[in-house]
């Protein structure tokens, strides 16, 4: 009965979806905000900046090569301090509930969005909790000395020093352009943070409804600068448990899947309706210790944890052997990760010995955090926190594993309210400072230094590697970086895993991005 | 004759079955140490997800196979009972504690120490039961022994009731005005006279207070709210398998199955019981 | 009538007062600044703080707070989410169909099925019939559900593939909510009958879970209530009379027998809740449940402040309601309830 039900259901089904491309993305977390210069996480920026937004260049889908977009060209002068950008005429902003466009995108638009997260006297500044975690890691508020609108299709920079990876910086998902019509009309109503949580953009789709803890509903935008998307209408169907989501792709009731478990990767890839598709990920995931927190702030003891963890077990028990362990911050796939890093190998004695040395011969109590979610650098952080507490009792270290939901998880970090977590990242510019930089710097403490550790020494290595603009000066500078790094160790390196995406084969011209986000504009149905 | 409330129990075979199946779960928690078992906490390296010895693949080092990280499955299961038994018998200790005495003093004194009781009663009452607990675990933090006390704060109203109502029924019979007319002190009067007259409703409440308790902590457990790892508590090792369910099923059959076990046996006790004990049924 | 209903609710109202102090004192023992925890740092200018402690009101004496709580609430005004920044009471109203919808379908097939069980079995007293039947519902009574629901999944998801695992409806359906109800609004909304029976393909295996125990339960009353209600003198009398066995038990034995049992199904709604907490985080249910539970991971604590007490309320008017059928189906309790 049931199963004639569900041929029944089948058959009615295909018919409705031949008339409309329908295509559902089961994703792992509910998006924290709709806009993008307040995000911080992948669910977040996916949800919103690659859907409903554009930005002044853009990575080309699938590599980390930039690419015009709002910006049709621009001009660098010759010391590297001003960019000039021409922008794209005839570009429509979405129509919504909210907002009825006047008029197209233009220069307005890029002031209104930099100034809202740059100036603390911007009418925008303060709203929806004002956390500009990006432009504060990237230290965009200590670069851009001044943006400038030369007439209604131009704006150029001004930049405090030269800075090579400023181009790709505006590329990236925080940087994404918002309406200054559409906040100027907030304003009047009152209604400020509406700019945030119905948000109005110049992207491929328009937000239609968004359903906390359940789904997010998109259609095509019709009007799109670069034509309207194959796809009609795309729904993010929010299913935070991996294995939920394997079994309803398994069902067809959704055509991707975020983050597969990587114990049910065989399934799929032996499945006739599904494909498995991967990439070697340029990503990271690290075990942060907070340096400002007693014991941590001997670097005898955080040495003592790197000895202490058997890695090696990890990346069969939890990776399923998708990963290989990390010695640098920078992913070998990034330029400019360095060979020679001397890694802690492991080694329990040794652990003791360094604990003893610095003054915790029967060890200590402390608490470790978990991720609660399953990312593409860390399949499953409470089951990687048991082997860590495991191993840690080995050497005297009593640990207590604590976690909270993602964004009260990724809060807290920043706050640095922790002892030791699970965290990790993937690169979302493919520049090597976007790892040594954005991830270590003094500046990122508060954003996402999460180990909040400071060294000036090797804060001025990095700020070097960042200002000369010649690619070999650059390695040579993040080879130097690397090894204060690993020598300090405000982290345990733990994987670069492999990226999975399971998908439907009525699928066409998915690419997994290497910058961790998914650009759906492109896709069509079978 | 009259048979003793002990003699008619014996007869019964639902609660015979219970108490023996109990037995045998008690003396597993009790001597768990005793026992040829590898430590409940130990991971064996490259020993993820081995079958039971049952199964081909199985062997006799880990007779129920292991878990994702390699502990040891028959250990945890069986020190998974010293927690749930434990901490289930300290549940009805306290709620027949803390239960017991508001109950009986409200139904002995009546007046607004009864008002006030009732009241407290209705407010827990009103508030849906796990829920509460929830949310008091979420306040204290989520640890094995706050979440005893969110789920003893939800029995207390059924504890409360069914003894303030038996000595509501006590209070006016003869021999207590009697031992009142001899001139009986209120304490006395309440534990040495009325009280073992109120025992038979409370040792029956005691009895489903066991399932129910140890049903609320092993849901606790599941939420991730109860025990944390690596306590092998049976709620937290079924969450734990949940990914697993179709790669090893086995891990996700037998922890369900020792806290049905452990539930049906407190609750055919406690119908066993209430039958022995009011023989009317 | 009207007087008791009267005293019923002048009794609920203290209750009530008493449910949303406990309420407001919980939230307010979390160790810790709530507005610190509940923002990063980063929105920690001193600014942004004071501003939040303000919009929360945090920055009044305790019972001022607790004052504007309730009489905020009386108003239907219950606060705004920290994580959505929507109103509770709107995040309530939308989840709670779901719930609703869930828990009268589990509550039909429990009444449905439980009561003719408990029938045959009290017909069949003492016999393998009647212990069959027994040990069936002491086994559901026993059941922990998130287990259960577990074995249901592994079978009929995983294994045999016939129904789904989680959520309400396909995600391909775009169903705007009109009631709530989605049996009721895939019609409305024109879905016809492949949404209809999407709907119901995802709710047969949450209902069958939360309708275990209540199901159980009323197997078991009715049982022994039809037992105790077969012993009474009128239903001796009637046999004495020479009535047919099947007029002795359907025409009278059955309806008295069955006034407690109306009680136990109107006081299950606490269990369903219960049980809902646990149902819809395992079938990712979209329903109030499933919202608590993650706003305690949340950290949320206006919904958990307000969310406790719009349940409460229902169950409390749910008791008065109850009490109201129990003193109208038996009469003689009128006069000293």
């Amino acid at each position: 009965m049931v199963r004639l039900l569900s041929v029944l259901l089948a058959l009615v089904f295909s018919a409705s979806a031949q008339a409309e491309k329908v295509f559902v993305y089961c994703s792992e977390a509910n998006p924290k905000t709709f806009n993008p210069m307040l995000a911080d996480d992948g669910p977040s920026f996916n949800a919103s900046s690659q859907m409903l937004y554009n930005r002044l260049v853009e990575f080309k889908t699938g590599t980390t090569e930039i690419e015009p977009s709002l910006a049709e060209k621009w001009e660098i002068s010759k010391d590297g301090k001003t960019y000039t950008f021409k922008l794209r005429k005839g570009v429509k902003w979405h129509t919504t509930e909210a907002f009825k466009p006047t008029r197209d995108f233009n220069a307005d638009d890029i002031l209104f969005t930099f100034h809202r997260a740059l100036k603390k006297d911007h009418p925008f500044h303060t709203v929806s909790g004002g956390n500009y975690t990006y432009y504060l890691g990237m230290e965009m508020d200590k670069l851009i000395k001044e943006i400038k609108k030369v007439d209604d299709y131009t704006v150029r920079f001004t930049l405090t020093r030269s800075e090579a990876p400023f181009l790709a910086n505006v590329a990236m998902n925080f940087a994404a352009i918002l309406s200054a019509e559409y906040g100027d009309q907030m304003i009047k109503a009152g209604t400020k943070e509406k700019m945030d949580t119905d948000p109005v953009g110049t992207g491929p789709f328009v937000l239609k409804r968004f359903t906390k803890d359940n789904s997010i509903r998109y259609e095509a935008f019709t009007d799109y600068w670069q034509g309207k998307a194959k796809l009609d209408k795309v729904v993010f169907a929010i299913t935070p448990d991996p294995s939920v989501r394997f079994n309803k792709l398994k069902a067809g009731e959704c055509h991707l899947i975020a983050e597969p478990q990587p114990q049910d990767l065989p399934q799929i890839s032996g499945n006739p309706n599904l494909k498995l598709m991967s990439q070697p990920g340029a990503n990271v995931g690290y075990l942060a210790l907070n340096v400002e927190k007693a014991p941590f702030n001997k670097v005898e003891v955080r040495q003592a944890v790197a000895h202490a963890l058997n890695r090696e077990n990890y990346m069969q028990v939890v990776y399923q052997g998708t990963a290989s362990i990390a010695k640098n911050p920078i992913p070998p796939t990034v330029w400019g990760s360095s060979p020679d890093t001397k890694d802690y190998e492991y080694n329990p004695e040794k652990a003791k010995e360094l604990l003893k040395k610095a003054g915790f011969p029967d060890g200590f109590e402390t608490d470790l955090w978990t991720l609660p979610v399953s990312r593409p650098y860390n399949p499953n952080g409470k089951k990687m926190g048991e082997l860590m507490q495991a191993d840690l009792a080995k050497v005297g270290i009593k640990v207590k594993l604590v976690t909270y939901d993602w964004g009260t998880y990724l809060d807290k970090t920043k706050k640095g309210d922790f002892q030791m977590a699970q965290l990790g990242w993937t690169t979302d510019n493919g520049d090597p400072d976007n790892f040594m930089g954005t991830l270590l710097a003094c500046g990122a403490i508060n954003a996402s230094n999460i180990a909040r550790w400071c060294d000036k020494s090797y804060d001025q290595i990095v700020m070097k590697a960042k200002t000369v603009t010649d690619m070999k000066a650059r390695t040579v500078q993040y080879f130097k970086a690397q090894e204060a790094f690993k020598k300090n160790a405000p982290w345990v390196t733990l994987a670069h895993a492999t990226v999975f995406r399971g998908l439907s084969k009525k699928v066409e011209n998915y690419k997994i991005s290497p910058l961790g986000t998914e650009d759906f504009y492109p896709l069509d149905m079978k | 004759m009259k048979k003793s409330p002990w003699a008619r129990l014996c007869e019964n075979r639902g609660a015979v079955v219970s108490l023996v199946l109990l037995s045998v779960w008690v003396l597993l928690a009790i001597l768990a140490p005793l026992l040829p078992l590898n430590p409940p906490a130990q991971i064996f390296d490259g020993e993820q997800l081995k079958l039971p010895m049952w199964n081909e693949g199985g062997s006799s080092r880990f007779p129920m196979g292991t878990d994702d990280l390699g502990r040891d499955l028959l250990s945890r299961l069986i020190y998974g009972a010293q927690i749930s038994l434990g901490f289930g018998f300290l549940n009805v200790v306290a709620s027949v504690l803390i239960g017991g005495t508001l109950g009986l003093t409200a139904g002995y004194f009546g007046g607004w120490w009864d008002r006030l009781v009732l009241r407290m009663v209705d407010i827990l009452m009103a508030l849906p039961s796990l829920l509460l607990a929830i949310v008091v675990v979420a306040v204290l933090g989520p640890s094995l022994w706050n979440a005893l006390w969110a789920v003893t704060l939800v029995a207390l109203p059924g504890f409360i009731r069914i003894t303030r109502a038996s000595v509501l029924a006590e209070r006016e019979k003869e021999y207590v005005q009697a031992s009142r007319a001899f001139g009986a002190g209120a304490l006395r009067q309440m534990f040495k006279t009325i009280l073992p007259n109120c025992m038979a409703p409370l040792i029956v409440q005691a009895s489903l207070g066991f399932s129910d308790g140890i049903l609320n902590m092993a849901a606790l457990g599941f939420l991730g709210l109860g025990a944390q790892p690596p306590t092998p508590e049976w709620g937290a090792m079924l969450a734990d398998s949940k990914a697993y369910m179709e790669t090893a099923s086995w891990l996700v059959y037998w922890p369900g199955l020792c806290i049905l076990s452990v539930v049906l046996a407190f609750n055919l006790l406690g119908d066993g019981l209430r039958d022995a004990f009011d023989p009317k049924l | 009538m009207l007087s008791f209903l009267l005293r019923r609710l002048l009794h609920a109202g203290p209750t009530l007062l008493g449910v949303s102090l406990v309420a407001f004192m919980l939230i307010r023992l979390v160790p810790g600044d709530p507005v610190l925890l509940m923002l990063g740092e980063r929105g920690g200018s001193p600014e942004a703080v004071a501003q939040l402690r303000h919009n929360l009101g945090l920055d009044q004496p305790l019972y001022m707070q607790y004052w504007h709580f309730i009489a905020n609430a009386a108003t239907g005004d219950f606060g705004n989410s920290v994580v959505s920044n929507r109103p509770v009471w709107e995040e309530f109203t939308d989840r709670f169909p779901a719930t609703l919808e869930l828990s009268l379908v589990a509550l039909l097939w429990a009444v449905l099925l439980g009561v003719p069980i408990g029938v045959i079995a009290a017909l069949k007293r003492r016999r393998w019939m009647d212990y069959v039947l027994m040990s069936v519902s002491l086994v559901g009574y026993s059941m922990p559900i998130f287990w259960w629901g577990l074995m249901l999944i592994l079978l009929f998801s995983v294994s045999l593939g016939w129904t789904p695992v989680s959520g309400r409806i396909s995600a391909a359906f775009d169903l705007e909510p009109w009631s709530g109800f989605y049996l009721l609004d895939t019609w409305v909304r024109g879905l016809g009958w492949a949404g209809f029976w999407a709907a119901v393909n995802h709710m047969i295996l949450p209902a069958l879970v939360l309708g275990t125990i209540p199901f159980a339960a009323i197997a078991r009353m009715t049982r022994s209530s039809l037992l105790e209600v077969m012993r009474e003198d009128y239903v001796r009398t009637a046999k004495a009379k020479g009535l047919s066995f099947f007029q002795i038990v359907f025409v009278h034995a059955l309806r008295n027998a069955l006034i407690p049992v109306v009680t136990v199904i109107g006081l299950m709604l606490g269990m369903l809740l219960t049980g809902a907490v646990l149902t819809e985080t395992l079938f990712s249910w979209p329903g109030v449940g499933r919202w608590m539970v993650a706003s305690v991971l949340a950290r949320d604590y206006p919904v958990l402040q307000s969310g406790v007490l719009l349940l409460s309320v229902l169950i409390v008017a749910m008791n008065v309601l109850v009490d109201l059928l129990y003193t109208w189906l038996n009469p003689r309790l009128r006069g000293n309830v």
